[in-house]
């Protein structure tokens, strides 16, 4: 059993009468890389914020051994993050960046970080402002990977950029950095180009957290089934949690129903994560009501 | 505790350099337009009258005493005071908030620096490192002021005391510099104020500093019937420093240790505010 490297009980944060968070229970293993998934104002910013010490929240907070709350600094010590493309400080040339991050950073490895972006074509005397969107992002990406941090914090990394440059963070991200000791938390709309990636499944929705399961649970206790015409009536009874049509076949999702019954349903498979998220949101509300 | 004071040096060396532009300009413009100004009126003075201004002028710097001469020097550094005190009320007005404007507040927090340390070095550039610049410019228009002395002393074959009114260049300037930064220092609870307003506004961070000072004014006003912070804040210049003992006068004075403390508490305010703004 992998020890946690966040803990989280009953975290709560509101702004105004909206409750972003509303009782948020996580349990992150250290050396996994999990993916924070939701839907718009569920509450993923707020609670990556949260774990990173950027705002005040109520409950049981704990990340790599320390209470964000009281010790942000101190914990970036342990823990990076990109939080969106574009903040680098613009006024800063690549080389003044690599200055200040190895001045306050003991754990920033400089001659990585200029192996990495040698490997680049970012200017090391051009001003941060005066690079493309993409170019910031892969400067941001390698500081962080010269970083021999713990926890990395992904909160939308690749938003707004072209294809070329999200398929080149993330593999950068899986060769060049994740070696199965540190662990990577990564919250993005793009859910297929993470789920690859992905150990485990966090989804949020209205502030609470609706699934926490390791990816391997996840393709035990779902099963999807593109059902075949003839067993439509049968597939139905066995009480789908969701289901859809596509392409005028019935496909259903079940989440505790074993293998073997559903067996002969037709094509089984495990769902992707986007329409196991739709699965699992949809048949929440569908109980709720 | 070395890393700690690493961390403090980067901080403040990206501050220098982030707000170059800012720290440079004004003094430089000012002392630019004063050796300028010294220039144009001689270019325009009638011979007689500037003969006689040199003479003046050289006769204070020989014969005066060096510590009675050094009034000459400090008083004209004086000069430079307003440019200091604008310099320093934008810096510490944009000093929180820029970074929370262009969202590069989410990278420095991404570093392991706390928040305090980030509050406090802003607190110290403004207290020590802009009145350093503004002193190096000082001492600039003062040598220039010597220089033009001297060439002028020659063409009137008089004979200037040329160390003792580079000496005394350097004095002003010195005199200058703790000047700025005891002044700095019993400024610390506005220094504090403009922190917090810059750590808490979404926009317009000087109108809020100053509107809430306003507030708090006319609410001591209202409240207590006196107008002591009116009083306090009409006076600019805390501290006169025109020679070496008034430092350790203003240092160790009851005024400087209500200021350290009611400046500490605002300074704590805006490490707050910076921290849990969301």
């Amino acid at each position: 059993m992998m020890d946690n490297i966040v803990a989280a009980q009953a975290l709560e944060k509101s702004y105004g009468r909206l409750k972003a968070l509303d009782g948020v229970d996580l349990a992150i293993s250290a050396g996994s890389i999990s993916g924070l998934i939701g839907p718009n104002g569920a509450g993923k910013t707020t609670t990556l914020k949260a774990l990173l010490g950027l705002i005040d929240v109520r409950g049981e907070l704990e990340v790599a051994g320390m209470d964000p709350r009281a010790a942000r600094g101190e914990l970036m010590e342990e823990v990076c993050f990109i939080a969106d493309v574009g903040i680098l400080p613009g006024w800063m040339t690549s080389r003044k960046l690599l200055d200040y991050v190895e001045a306050v950073h003991t754990r920033f490895d400089r001659t990585r970080a200029e192996r990495l972006l040698a490997e680049t074509d970012i200017p090391a005397d051009k001003r941060i402002r005066a690079l493309s969107k993409g170019m910031v992002t892969q400067l941001h990406l390698s500081v962080v990977m010269a970083i021999d941090a713990s926890l990395l914090v992904l909160d939308e990394p690749t938003l707004g950029l072209d294809i070329m440059y999200r398929k080149t963070f993330y593999d950068r991200l899986l060769n060049d950095y994740y070696d199965g000791r540190r662990t990577i938390v990564i919250s993005t709309h793009q859910v297929e180009e993470i789920e690859h990636l992905l150990t485990h499944l966090l989804f949020i929705d209205k502030g609470r957290i609706a699934l926490d399961m390791s990816v391997k649970e996840v393709a035990e206790h779902f099963i999807e089934v593109a059902v075949a015409p003839e067993q439509r009536e049968r597939a139905l009874r066995l009480e789908p949690m969701h289901k859809r049509e596509l392409l005028g076949q019935l496909v259903c999702v079940y989440a505790g129903v074993e293998r073997r019954e559903l067996e002969g349903l037709g094509e089984l498979r495990a769902p992707a994560v986007a329409d196991l998220f739709v699965a699992k949101l949809k048949g929440d509300e569908r109980n709720e009501n | 505790m070395k890393i700690e004071l690493r961390r403090f040096g980067a901080l403040l060396r990206k501050e220098l350099q982030e707000h170059r532009n800012l720290f440079v300009i004004a003094p430089a413009v000012f002392s630019l337009a004063l050796i300028l100004l010294g220039y144009v009126i001689l270019l325009f003075l009638p011979e007689d009258m500037e003969r006689n201004l040199i003479e003046e002028a050289v006769s204070l710097l020989t014969n005066l005493p060096l510590r009675a001469a050094a009034i000459i020097p400090v008083a004209l550094s004086l000069i430079f005071a307003p440019a200091l005190f604008l310099t320093s009320i934008i810096y510490l007005t944009v000093s929180l908030y820029q970074d929370r404007k262009d969202r590069s507040f989410l990278f420095w927090q991404s570093m392991p620096v706390a928040d305090w340390q980030t509050v406090l070095s802003r607190a110290v550039i403004t207290i020590f490192a802009i009145p350093a610049i503004a002193a190096a410019f000082v001492l600039l228009t003062l040598l220039a002021a010597v220089f033009w002395l001297q060439t002028a002393a020659w063409r009137y074959e008089l004979a200037l005391a040329t160390g003792k009114s580079l000496l005394l260049a350097l004095d002003g300037a010195l005199l200058f510099y703790c000047f700025a930064w005891l002044n700095g220092l019993l400024f610390l609870p506005i220094i504090g104020w403009f922190l917090l307003f810059s750590a808490y506004s979404r926009r317009v961070p000087f109108l809020w500093a100053v509107g809430g000072l306003i507030a708090l004014a006319l609410l001591e006003a209202w409240l207590l019937d006196s107008i002591w912070l009116t009083y306090w804040l009409s006076w600019t210049v805390k501290a006169a420093v025109l020679g070496w003992s008034d430092i350790a006068a203003t240092l160790f004075s009851y005024d400087m240790l209500v200021a350290l403390a009611l400046g500490a508490v605002l300074l704590t305010g805006a490490t707050l505010m910076r921290r849990f703004n969301d």
